[in-house]
């Protein structure tokens, strides 16, 4: 099904080709009297109609023949023109001639190609034999009679499976007064057992479940009260549109559907630093999902960008990064690789399809070809990433392509996208999953979709890109950074000419009173030190000279600079623009580019003279110990300027040559692409596709309420699981396409029914919980456990020290309890995750269709010893001891006696951490804990309190009450009420 | 919970079920809470009912695995697998020789499938033997000079010198452990397959623990459970006692009762809570993995805890000697570990790719069988006298071997070292039930293809499940296709 590794491969031949399935061979060899007898038997078993024998066909041999004949003896495949899905098919009674003959196992071809010892005629061919148990059922049962039951139907047609029909909406589906849509689907759904639903949750519970599923942080206390006390019956509604538009909304989604769309940083050997799978920079993808979510930009229109934005908004560099999805697959040493998750994770992701099982073979359960993989794969056959620059940030430079040996490590800046390189691209079949099995002699196949999912038109045309796209220098921030950057250097340079040329005058005037001083000092013999000083003052002149000289010729460069800079953007407007005097702006800018490589070539040759009189007048002053070296000196400058000069000679000689050609301000791309990728993303989201929406909204249901409505979420194929109410997810998946496939509107539209709404508090005696222990029907809510990265956010909120601050490059995960950030916004890639979000079953950037949601030991060591819990319980239970004692009032509920401290610093943690208040015995159990901990510490000395600090955390309280305080605080991040989303 | 538990994230959830049904909690640490909770006789939660249900196939030969990896590639040529022809033809092309031209059979190009889009530069000129050979033993096993403390121990080893595998880069590494080429789906790697199948001995530790220290992060793919979950991943434990596993220490500034108040207080709130909500079953899970991981935090440090060992024991390992120091007390670890029931050690005994020795493989591996020599030996030697090689299965392996050619190429002119070689490598067992004293398999005449029973990589596999009493077969993940080559052969010729 998957790959078949190559050693059991064979290199360049197809597998079919070695082996001889069922043909017609043998059907000649058949005797005429075996069929005859053979059908006289069969009508006979089915007289006798024994029991027992059809149990057993039922329940040992038809499941045997599902597993591991079906796929090409049954409704996908024919191949031989055999079927084995109904004993009627076997026994001949459909006009084929027989494979098994009642009551004669050993004459019967079945039993005979199962038994085969030449294994390019046993059967199955793939895969190991049948075992003697298994073959000695299926003997007994034709020794039996073969009897099967009368009404035996065979296997349906492949292409009438549910979910390769269109989604139907159920006429009764509308909203009316009293029941949501949702609510009636799920009312009449099949099976439905006679029972009541649980009521509506409290508000307290309700509230913090609708901020921790749309926001992913919890509530504040005012904010639960707020929505608490409002009683409007619009209340809980307007809450959700609230929520909907704060912009933690898109975080949240967004780091659900990073783990459909398989987020990953780059990886390969981040030690080396070597780039190998998905890129730097990829984070502007996450950011785009983000900003997208929060847009409510069309799912529809997002899954059309992640594939092909590049084509569809080729100049809008802020969505052409959606195409992250394809960069993410990106795999250096192996294209093969790239395509291959490509194909995969395109198909699972929107189609919830498992293509990737054809990428051998036809697919056993769906109605894919081999042939239909390759057809799939060409889609991105000519694909290769660009790093493009952006406005603000360093040039990245071009994008690296693999050299054999060599490594790359990460650029920190640009964006990095996919593009069309190699635009008639060939893709060809290969078998065994590997390459190198090439099938010869056959044609590269075209992109397409599978043959038989043809439910619209399917076309394709190249597409013509706009100039800045395949040219991206002619983008005028590009232009005004690199003229910024020129002129700059430009200024600089005037700024050196102006400042060498004060320091000459300086020198000038010290040289002057040296020389007077001297002979001065000649005559009187005054000083001694005069020569000297005059020889000194002399030195510094001739350097103050030379430097001038030189800062003059960097002037004339960076002028020359500025106006090759001017010449070729003038050039390239008028090439790709204006098209007026293209070709003698051409010519002027090639000359400009001449004339700067002349000029650099002649600053070199200045700095090199100047060096080398610099050398010599060292050498003139040199001790003699020194002389030598001073004389080797000047020969290597001698050396450096005559090789200075020498370019400069070539570059003066190379003035004269004409052309029309120079540098472009960035890479150059193909000015088409071949529109594959927009067709095969228009063939996606067009609504005649009866997966793509039933896959989204079946996505978004499963995290709203942790249970999925089909269990498969990325196999929607024959081989997954069967949707619990059909009419529920088809009126669904319209009612997103009918609102322009607005996500928002499918939250508020599922949130707001009584099934989202409902307790989860099950009264022990309840009849759901024998008639529908596993809540098919959503009679309750089922509680669920935050996600690792809620758990992580949920500890920053308790004490309001999470940064919400949007996007930007993934943080080290050393950082984990340092940086506030929100967890979503930290490293994650294929050789690193941080352990902490692991341990809370993290997602696996492999593939995360679906989260798992396990209880394991070390989530509770997380929760009590991690650096994160200590640091902000602690600070929680400082935060709230500081505000207590500001405040004299009682908080809460009104009591007789005034309260206690400790009582109301219970009250508040719990708020703070749980969003609730405590119930009474909760209350009673950490009084209790705070006295007898305060006794506990009181008895200590402060030494023995202070223990060895942590770095980086808040040192544990000394003073007993608060230690006993943090000790609550910390420990109530274990209490279950904490990770339970209720 | 759902009916359906088939992949959640690709991964099957088979310890949340073994938590929630309440196994393995014999002997709570914790009485004096549990007592008071009620939870000791709450009614058996139904809806746990669907655990898989793994048969045991045969009677189980080892209890324990410690497995050793030296990653880089050993060299077969200079430690168990001696070649005199490389002398005699030392200098000549393969072609040269007037055998037949390894590197022109079939079975060359089907044995190698290179990742990088490329075919490796192709070495053909013969390097003699490195180092000289003996013969030690009963049965006269040849054994490199380089290793005179496992000569010692050869009797106790069973070496196969026929394995194979078919990715000549070093990510053969990981395959050795998943069984898959880099470029095909990746699987669970047998430890993890170990633990989803066996499940603990000691609920106080990891079933899967992996032992070692690793500047590239891409050594993590060893233990990685792939769709099998992060609960069935290997756990990697630091050799520091006082911090041995991952927030497994009780911080510096809490005290030792101030905490266990703290848990005392968690488990009332909670218990509260099972009044509260009698049918949430996550609770009571949650419950009961407090008490298990309080239960681990205290013993990890004493299974660390090298200072209750003798002396002797410590000199055994080479832990008295700077060289053998670190892989000493991996190995004495790992020993302690399999004597307190961790299912499966995998230990790496090397730094990532310290065996690759692209040139002066003369000095570079004699260094690196230097430092392992003495310490595998002394785990060998131990195990035997505490009467815990029975059971307990030790396999030593690398990712494939080096060329019988030297190494010259562009990239690398220096000729003094050997290229990878998949074609053809040794690895080594000893205890858990297979022969002492033997020798299976045998490449040819010039070391390069595996001949006589060639093993693909999990040929091993399934030759240690075989002998923890698991049929490699029946284990199987619904909706995940697993291949022939998956399950490999049990190596019947090497079980006793």
């Amino acid at each position: 099904m998957l790959i078949f590794p190559a050693h059991i491969g064979r290199i360049g031949t197809g597998r079919s080709m070695s082996r001889q399935r069922f043909g017609s061979t043998w059907l000649l060899k058949l005797p005429l009297a075996v069929v005859a007898v053979c059908l006289v038997t069969w009508s006979c078993g089915i007289l006798v109609g024994q029991e027992a024998s059809v149990e057993h066909y039922l329940t040992k041999i038809k499941p045997i023949l599902h597993e591991r004949c079906f796929s090409c003896h049954g409704a996908l495949q024919q191949e031989a023109d055999l079927r084995l899905d109904t004993a009627a098919a076997m026994v001949g009674k459909t006009g084929r001639i027989p494979v098994v003959l009642a009551k004669q196992p050993n004459d019967s071809e079945l039993v005979v190609r199962l038994r085969h010892e030449d294994p390019g005629m046993r059967m199955p061919p793939e895969g190991r034999a049948l075992s003697e148990d298994e073959i000695h059922a299926i003997v007994q049962w034709i020794q039996d009679g073969a009897n099967a039951p009368n009404d035996e139907q065979p296997q349906a047609d492949p292409l009438s499976h549910w979910a390769f029909q269109g989604p139907q909406r159920d006429p009764t589906s509308q909203y009316t007064e009293n029941t949501h849509p949702i609510d009636r689907l799920l009312a009449s759904s099949k099976g439905r057992p006679e029972l009541e639903s649980l009521p509506r949750a409290e508000a307290v519970t309700l509230v913090r479940r609708v901020y921790l599923d749309l926001l992913g942080i919890p509530p504040t206390k005012s904010e639960v009260e707020r929505f608490v006390a409002n009683d409007s019956p619009e209340a809980y509604a307007n809450l959700i549109d609230e929520l909907l538009a704060r912009p933690e909304y898109g975080q949240r989604w967004g780091r659900h559907w990073m783990d459909v769309w398989r987020y990953s940083d780059w990886y390969g050997r981040r030690s080396v630093p070597d780039v190998m799978n998905s890129y730097p920079q990829i984070w502007r993808w996450r950011d785009w999902i983000v900003r997208s979510l929060n847009e409510d930009k069309g799912y529809d229109r997002m899954v059309m960008e992640m594939l092909a934005a590049d084509e569809l908004a080729p100049n809008d560099p802020a969505n052409t990064v959606a195409t992250g999805f394809l960069v993410r697959n990106w795999y250096k040493w192996n294209y093969e690789t790239w395509m291959k998750d490509n194909v995969e994770h395109t198909a699972r992701a929107f189609l919830g399809l498992s293509l990737h099982c054809a990428h051998c073979h036809d697919h056993k359960y769906d109605p894919i070809t081999h042939e239909d993989y390759f057809r799939f794969r060409a889609f991105f056959e000519p694909l290769e990433l660009r790093h493009d620059r952006v406005a603000g940030e360093p040039d990245p430079g071009p994008f690296q392509k693999y050299v054999y040996a060599l490594s790359y490590g990460p650029i920190a800046s640009g964006a990095i996208r996919v593009f069309d390189e190699k635009l008639d691209a060939e893709t060809y079949m290969y078998t065994s999953g590997d390459a190198r099995n090439r099938i010869l002699g056959r044609d590269p196949v075209g992109p397409g979709p599978p043959t038989s999912f043809q439910w619209s038109e399917f076309s394709f045309a190249p597409i013509t890109l706009p100039a800045e796209a395949a040219y991206p220098g002619l983008q005028a921030f590009v232009r005004e950074e690199e003229t910024r950057a020129v002129d700059a250097r430009r200024i600089v340079a005037e700024k050196h000419v102006a400042e060498s040329h004060a320091a000459v005058l300086a020198a000038e005037d010290e040289w002057s009173q040296a020389r007077q001083a001297a002979s001065a000092a000649g005559t009187v013999g005054v000083n001694e030190a005069a020569p000297d000083l005059l020889l000194a003052a002399e030195i510094r002149l001739t350097a103050a000279r030379l430097e001038h000289d030189v800062a003059e010729v960097a002037l004339r460069l960076a002028q020359a600079a500025v106006d090759t800079l001017a010449a070729r953007i003038a050039a390239d407007e008028a090439r790709y623009r204006s098209f007026a005097n293209p070709e003698q702006l051409a010519k002027h800018a090639h000359r400009s580019e001449k004339r700067l490589a002349y000029q650099t070539a002649y600053h070199a040759q200045q700095v090199a003279r100047q060096q080398l009189q610099l050398a010599q007048q060292q050498w003139l002053i040199a001790s003699e110990e020194s002389a030598a070296a001073a004389q080797q000196a000047i020969v290597a400058a001698q050396q450096a300027f005559d090789a200075a000069a020498a370019a400069t000679t070539l570059a003066q000689g190379a003035l004269a040559a004409h052309g029309t050609d120079y540098a472009p301000l960035s890479p150059q791309y193909p000015s088409t692409s071949t529109g594959r990728r927009s067709a095969l993303a228009r063939w996606i989201v067009d609504r005649q596709n009866p997966l793509t929406a039933r896959v989204a909204v079946n996505h978004i249901w499963l995290r709203h309420f942790g249970q999925a409505l089909v269990e498969t979420p990325d196999n929607f194929g024959l081989n997954g699981k069967a949707p619990r109410h059909p009419q529920l997810l088809d009126w669904l998946a319209i009612e997103l396409m009918d609102n322009h496939w607005s996500m928002k509107h499918l939250h508020r539209v599922i949130m707001t029914s009584a099934a989202y709404q409902r307790s989860s508090h099950v009264p022990q005696d309840h009849p759901g919980l024998t008639h529908d222990g596993e809540n098919v029907h959503y009679w309750r809510r089922r509680p669920t456990r935050m996600e690792a990265e809620v758990v992580r956010d949920s500890v920053l909120s308790s004490a309001a020290l999470i940064d919400t601050s949007q996007g930007g490059t993934d943080i080290d995960v050393s950082q984990w309890h340092e940086s506030t950030r929100r967890s979503m916004y930290f490293t994650i890639h294929g050789e690193a995750e941080m352990t902490f979000l692991n341990t809370f079953d993290g997602p696996s950037v492999g593939e995360c269709y679906r989260r798992i949601s396990t209880v394991l030991p070390q989530q509770a060591l997380a929760l009590t010893n991690s650096e994160l819990v200590l640091k902000f319980g602690r600070h929680l239970a400082t935060q709230i001891s500081t505000e207590l004692n500001e405040r004299d009032s009682v908080m809460d509920e009104p009591t007789q006696n005034p309260t206690h401290p400790n009582e109301r610093f219970v009250r508040e943690v719990f708020w703070r951490v749980l969003n609730r208040g405590p119930s009474p015995a909760e209350l009673e159990l950490s009084l209790e804990f705070l006295s007898s901990q305060t006794e506990r510490f009181s008895a200590l000395t402060n030494a023995e309190l202070v223990g060895t600090p942590v770095a980086g955390i808040p040192p544990a309280a000394t003073d007993p009450e608060l230690r006993a305080r943090e000790n609550l605080t910390c420990s109530l991040f274990s209490h279950n009420d904490f990770l339970t989303i209720r | 919970m759902s009916q359906h538990r088939s992949t959640f994230c690709g991964r099957t959830n088979r310890r949340q079920h073994l938590i929630d049904l309440g196994m393995g909690f014999g002997g709570l640490a914790l009485g004096s809470l549990l007592s008071q909770s009620g939870l000791a006789t709450a009614s058996p939660i139904p809806w746990g009912a669907d655990l898989p249900v793994i048969p045991t196939a045969t009677r189980a030969r080892a209890k324990n695995v410690i497995w050793i990896f030296l990653s880089g590639g050993v060299s077969h040529l200079e430690t168990f697998d001696p070649k005199p022809l490389l002398n005699q033809f030392a200098g000549k092309t393969f072609e040269e020789t007037g055998l037949p031209n390894p590197q022109k059979l079939p079975i060359y190009a089907e044995r190698s499938r290179s990742v990088v889009g490329m075919d490796r530069e192709v070495v053909s000129t013969i390097m003699p033997l490195q180092v000289e050979f003996k013969q030690y033993g009963e049965n006269g096993t040849w054994v490199s000079d380089w290793l005179p403390n496992l000569a010692q121990v050869v009797d106790d080893l069973c070496i196969v010198r026929s394995m194979y595998t078919t990715d000549n880069d070093h990510n053969a590494e990981f395959q050795f452990q998943n069984g898959r080429h880099s470029l095909d789906e990746q699987q669970p790697c047998i430890g993890s397959w170990i633990s989803y199948g066996l499940g603990s001995l000691n609920e106080n530790l990891p079933q899967f623990v992996f032992l070692g220290k690793y500047s590239d992060n891409r050594v993590k793919r060893n233990f990685d459970a792939n769709y099998l979950g992060p609960q069935h991943a290997g756990v990697e434990l630091s050799l520091d006692p006082a911090n041995p596993l991952p927030f497994g220490r009780r911080a510096t500034d809490v005290l030792e009762e101030e905490q266990r108040a703290q848990f005392e207080l968690i488990h009332r709130w909670n218990q509260q809570s099972a009044l509260d909500h009698p049918v949430d079953e996550q609770l009571r899970a949650r419950i009961r993995a407090y008490e298990l991981a309080f239960r681990m935090q205290m013993s990890a440090p004493e299974v660390l805890g090298l200072n209750a060992e003798t002396p002797e024991s410590l000199a055994m390992y080479g832990i008295d000697d700077p060289t053998t120091e670190l892989y000493g007390r991996r190995l004495l670890t790992a020993r302690r570990l399999a004597e307190r029931g961790v299912r499966y050690t995998l230990v790496y005994l090397s730094d990532y790719g310290e065996w690759d020795s692209h040139s002066n493989i003369k000095d570079l591996h004699s260094k690196c069988c230097g430092r392992v020599d003495k310490p595998l030996a002394g785990l060998i030697r131990d195990l035997k006298q505490r009467g815990m090689l029975e059971d307990t299965l030790v396999v030593c392996a690398t990712e494939f071997g080096r060329t019988p050619a030297l190494e010259k190429t562009t990239l690398n002119q220096a000729g003094t070292g050997r290229d990878h070689h998949p074609h053809g490598f040794t690895i080594w067992l000893a205890g858990g039930g297979v022969k002492p004293g033997y020798v299976h398999g045998a490449t040819d005449e010039l070391g390069f293809h595996a001949i006589e029973h060639p093993h693909y990589v999990t040929d091993i596999h399934a030759t240690t499940l075989h002998l923890l009493g698991q049929d490699p077969t029946q284990l199987n993940i619904p909706g995940r296709k697993r291949l022939e080559i998956d399950y490999g052969h049990i190596i019947h010729d090497i079980i006793a």
